[in-house]
């Protein structure tokens, strides 16, 4: 018996919070991994609603610039998943404002004493954007989940639709 | 219901950004304002009538020491003939790099950016203190390459020599003027720095002138006698520019330069390129058979000292380059030595018992 109860979960309420690390492509620069942290939180049972918040930088150099993008996700979606013995796994959606902070530094500029807009630059851009991942939360101790996910994203650039990706690992707490 | 049509709002009302990543153009890291004067026509080559492209290059300096045989007192009138056919002016200006090029019209402004720094090579001293100079060179772009091309002599016997020191072909571009040509000259000169300026440094010194600033400038000197800077380098100092002559431009002040024309037999060694730097004389076995010196000058001199060690008690033969070529160089022969070192103490080769016939030393 007491192998069977090892390989099930407690009994756990309909509300989980959860705090990753974050991998994911960057969502306007174009080549480079971003690497931040995110949050959650997911309320229901088969069928959950869920609201997420990530933020995640990545900085790559050409010949003549170093760019660095900050992307601040904000998602709001929704959850379908099922409970696998000790695990919950499950499909979400997300859709959202992802907030762009780019700094731009002319490489070898300083050296020259460039100053001002000639230096660098800095800009902020909202882009529409939406996830879809897969998801497992595994109840490690008591309210504990060990989380992990992934999926592609998508966001739109100037009428452009860019294609992304983003997994993250993380714990979890589900009383 | 207020949140989630905010939310929608937000989300749709996105997608415009001023984003740029790593794309767009990239600004310049400097700017000069570049004014070629004077009338061309006079100042052709024959057989030129016309400009092809004319531009002006920033060509960066190489740290560079004449060899000692130009510069120490000439022992016969023939000698004297050698030196002026096949030494360059050892306080001129050796160009290392060309790094950028602008087509440009006699008496009009033309701007000239430079977007990346000067290489490490070309700057001359430590981390924390080094500096690079540059002069802007007027030229005719003959070979149409959109660059200036620089030459080298060609001194005889390279027939057989590994990569590197094959004879090359002169470059097409005729020059008429640079703003750096000598440092007996008054010169306008680009200079890069990067940290601090060591006073002592000989590279191109400007005694007596204010210290250029960090990273860009550009800096005016009157220039010296050929006299004073070989008396302050037997003495181990640097010779002295009259204060008085000296100017600095630094941004974001226009970095102004202007470039005289002149005839290009006069300026034409701007564009040569040394293959020592050092000063050192590379040192050949006479052939057995004559060597074709049509068009060189040549003479029998001894091996210059300038007090170091005392040379071996040698005649040597020194040939000049061509007079049709585009840049001076000279060629040096002992019946006995090594290339490198004429003083060596088991010689490559010794024929100082058994001269080739054509020999003219003896």
């Amino acid at each position: 018996m007491a192998g069977v109860e090892a390989s099930q979960a407690p009994a756990a309420g309909p509300l989980s919070i959860d705090a990753n690390l974050l991998l994911a492509k960057p969502t306007a620069l174009g080549p480079g991994l971003s690497t931040g942290f995110g949050i959650g939180v997911t309320r229901g049972r088969t069928l959950a609603w869920e609201a997420r918040a990530s933020w995640s930088t990545a900085t790559e150099s050409s010949i003549s610039w170093t760019v660095t993008q900050s992307d601040l996700r904000l998602r709001v979606g929704a959850a379908v998943q099922s409970t696998l013995g000790r695990a919950r796994a499950g499909l979400r959606v997300g859709i959202g404002p992802t907030i762009i902070h780019e700094t731009r530094t002319r490489n070898q500029g300083a050296a020259a004493n460039l100053t001002g807009s000639a230096l660098g630059s800095s800009s902020f851009a909202t882009l529409p954007a939406g996830d879809v991942e897969a998801f497992v939360a595994l109840h490690v101790f008591g309210p504990w989940l060990f989380t992990v996910s992934g999926g592609p994203g998508a966001s739109i650039e100037s009428g452009n639709l860019r294609g992304g990706w983003i997994s993250m690992m993380g714990v979890g707490w589900q009383p | 219901m207020k949140v989630v049509v905010l939310a929608i709002a937000v989300f749709l009302g996105g997608g415009c950004s001023d984003l740029e990543g790593l794309g767009g153009p990239a600004s310049a890291l400097v700017t000069f304002e570049v004014v070629a004067t004077g009338d061309l026509g006079p100042l052709r080559p024959a057989g030129i009538s016309s400009d092809v492209s004319l531009q002006i290059a920033l060509v960066w300096g190489a740290q560079w020491w004449t060899e000692p045989f130009c510069i120490v007192s000439a022992e016969s009138d023939a000698v004297t003939a050698v030196t002026d056919a096949g030494c360059r002016d050892p306080f001129g200006f050796v160009p290392a790099s060309v790094s950028a090029s602008v087509p440009v019209t006699i008496g009009a402004s033309a701007s000239l950016a430079l977007f990346a720094l000067p290489s490490t090579d070309l700057l001359v001293g430590g981390i924390s203190s080094r500096v690079g100079y540059a002069s802007l060179v007027l030229y005719d772009d003959r070979d149409g390459d959109g660059t200036l091309g620089l030459s080298k002599s060609h001194p005889t016997g390279l027939t057989g020599r590994g990569p590197g020191q094959q004879d090359t072909t002169d470059s097409a571009d005729i020059v008429y003027g640079a703003s750096f040509l000598t440092m007996t000259a008054p010169d306008q000169r680009v200079a890069f720095l990067q940290g601090s300026f060591d006073a002592a440094s000989a590279f191109y010194p400007r005694e007596g002138c204010p210290e250029p600033p960090d990273g860009f400038s550009v800096l005016s000197a009157g220039g010296f006698s050929a006299a004073a800077g070989l008396a302050a380098s037997t003495a181990g100092t640097l010779p002295s520019e009259d204060p008085a002559s000296c100017a600095i431009q630094q941004q974001p002040d226009p970095l102004l330069i202007s470039i005289a024309a002149s005839a290009p037999t006069d300026v034409a060694e701007v564009s040569c390129t040394e293959s020592t730097l050092d000063g050192t004389a590379r040192y050949q076995e006479p052939p057995t058979d004559e060597p074709d010196f049509s068009g060189r000058v040549t003479a029998c001199a001894g091996l210059p000292s300038l007090g170091g060690a005392t040379p071996p008690n040698l005649t040597q033969l020194v040939v000049s380059g061509r007079s049709t070529d585009h840049c001076k160089g000279l060629s040096h022969y002992v019946l006995r030595g090594c290339a490198q070192d004429v003083s060596c103490a088991a010689p490559d080769w010794d024929l100082t018992g058994n001269p080739p016939s054509w020999w003219p030393c003896n």
